[in-house]
């Protein structure tokens, strides 16, 4: 960069500085931190992935195709499942999304085991790891399944205020994408996104 | 277009890091997209404080189901520039947040005039589109001018791309046809 670029992002960036923040809501539930897998043991999932989620954050989500032809969604909030899975079918790729909150974890009502847990902590080592995942911990939790032909992996990750996960251009149009939420009585929750293959 | 590394665009108005990776994938974009429709370095670069300035404004509603970043970019960049003209006609004075042409030193200012004379040829191409149609003179800048591909150029003016195709063939023997070296023109600005 020559001075006038480098001296003009420097304005810039104090413009931006000086925008306040999105609001955070100020929610009541001060539980965070939880998720809920199931793993493939019956019909559906093969390649999926299972990642925390907070549910404070505002706004809804982001669906991004990116020149290379990868398609990056970003949730922030839970709420438009409509929306999202709109924005998704217009990039080609038949999303169903359903944030019934509280709702059984896939693979419960059909024999599947659920694991569950809560990813609060500070040891990775305590959170169960489902049949073929893995699990990190706390901030970037990703999870990921294999075994759904030759369709990539989700790689999800979830940061303090959304989740984010990207789908390969491969495999975009290939198969059907559930993205569900889960969770318990005690209203812990997790987001899933799997192939159904 | 090319191949930029996914940004958060929705957030650059309000997080810093997002912003400047947001600049720096685009600096070019904006500053050669100035550069095909003014000639004055001075102005070009109050410009393309301008168009950042703007796209931090509307960041907020910035839609990624309507289209890349690129074009939405460009998109403001038009609006920006075109805001530019209509102010200047009116003859109002100018009263800008950040005056880019103050950040101007002497290797800036040269590298600005250099952009402006490569895209002289997209400047006569830019002029000769006055004959067209507010609508349809909108569709050939993004498409022949700043390289938007139809569909992306087509959903930024809330058109179907059929019908964009139509209107662009149109438009292009229009402007053949009242401007002698237009074809070479519209060949040559694109590569």
């Amino acid at each position: 960069m020559n001075t006038f670029e480098s001296s003009l992002l420097g304005e810039l960036q104090e413009v931006v500085a000086a925008n306040p923040r999105p609001q955070t809501s100020t929610a009541t539930r001060t539980r965070k931190w939880a998720w809920v897998a199931a793993p493939a043991g019956v019909a559906a999932a093969a390649a999926g992935v299972f990642a925390t989620f907070a549910l404070q954050a505002p706004g809804a989500y982001a669906v991004t195709k990116q020149a290379d032809g990868v398609v990056k969604v970003k949730i922030t909030h839970l709420s438009d499942a409509s929306g999202l899975q709109k924005a998704l079918k217009a990039d080609g790729i038949d999303a169903h999304v359903d944030y019934k909150a509280g709702g059984a974890a896939p693979g419960a009502s059909d024999g599947g085991r659920v694991v569950s847990g809560t990813v609060s902590g500070t040891s990775a080592d305590q959170a169960p790891v489902p049949p073929g995942g893995q699990v990190m911990n706390g901030n970037g939790a990703a999870f990921a399944q294999t075994g759904c032909g030759d369709l990539g992996l989700l790689t999800v990750s979830s940061s303090e205020d959304a989740v984010t996960f990207n789908i390969p251009a491969k495999d975009v149009g290939k198969a059907p994408l559930y993205i569900t939420m889960s969770g318990d009585q005690a209203g812990l929750r997790g987001l899933q996104a799997h192939w159904a293959c | 277009m090319n191949n930029s590394p996914p940004t958060d665009v929705a957030g650059i108005g309000t997080d810093a890091a997002a912003f400047t990776s947001f600049y720096l994938t685009h600096l070019e974009l904006v500053q050669r997209f100035v550069a095909r429709r003014v000639d004055d370095p001075y102005l070009a670069a109050d410009l393309t404080a301008e168009v950042f300035l703007a796209a931090i404004e509307a960041a907020s509603s910035y839609r990624a189901d309507r289209g890349v970043p690129e074009a939405w970019l460009t998109g403001v960049a038009r609006n920006v520039v075109n805001n530019e003209f209509r102010r200047r006609a009116r003859e109002r004075a100018l009263t800008r947040r950040i005056s880019g042409r103050r950040l101007l030193d002497g290797d800036s200012l040269t590298a600005i005039e250099e952009r402006i004379d490569v895209e002289r040829h997209s400047r006569q191409l830019y002029k000769a589109l006055a004959t067209l149609s507010t609508r349809d003179r909108a569709l050939m800048e993004l498409v022949a001018l700043d390289g938007l591909s139809v569909a992306d150029a087509a959903a930024q003016l809330g058109m179907k791309p059929g019908t964009a195709r139509v209107r662009l063939h149109r438009s292009r023997a229009r402007v053949q046809s009242q401007l002698p070296d237009a074809a070479a023109l519209l060949t040559e600005v694109r590569q």
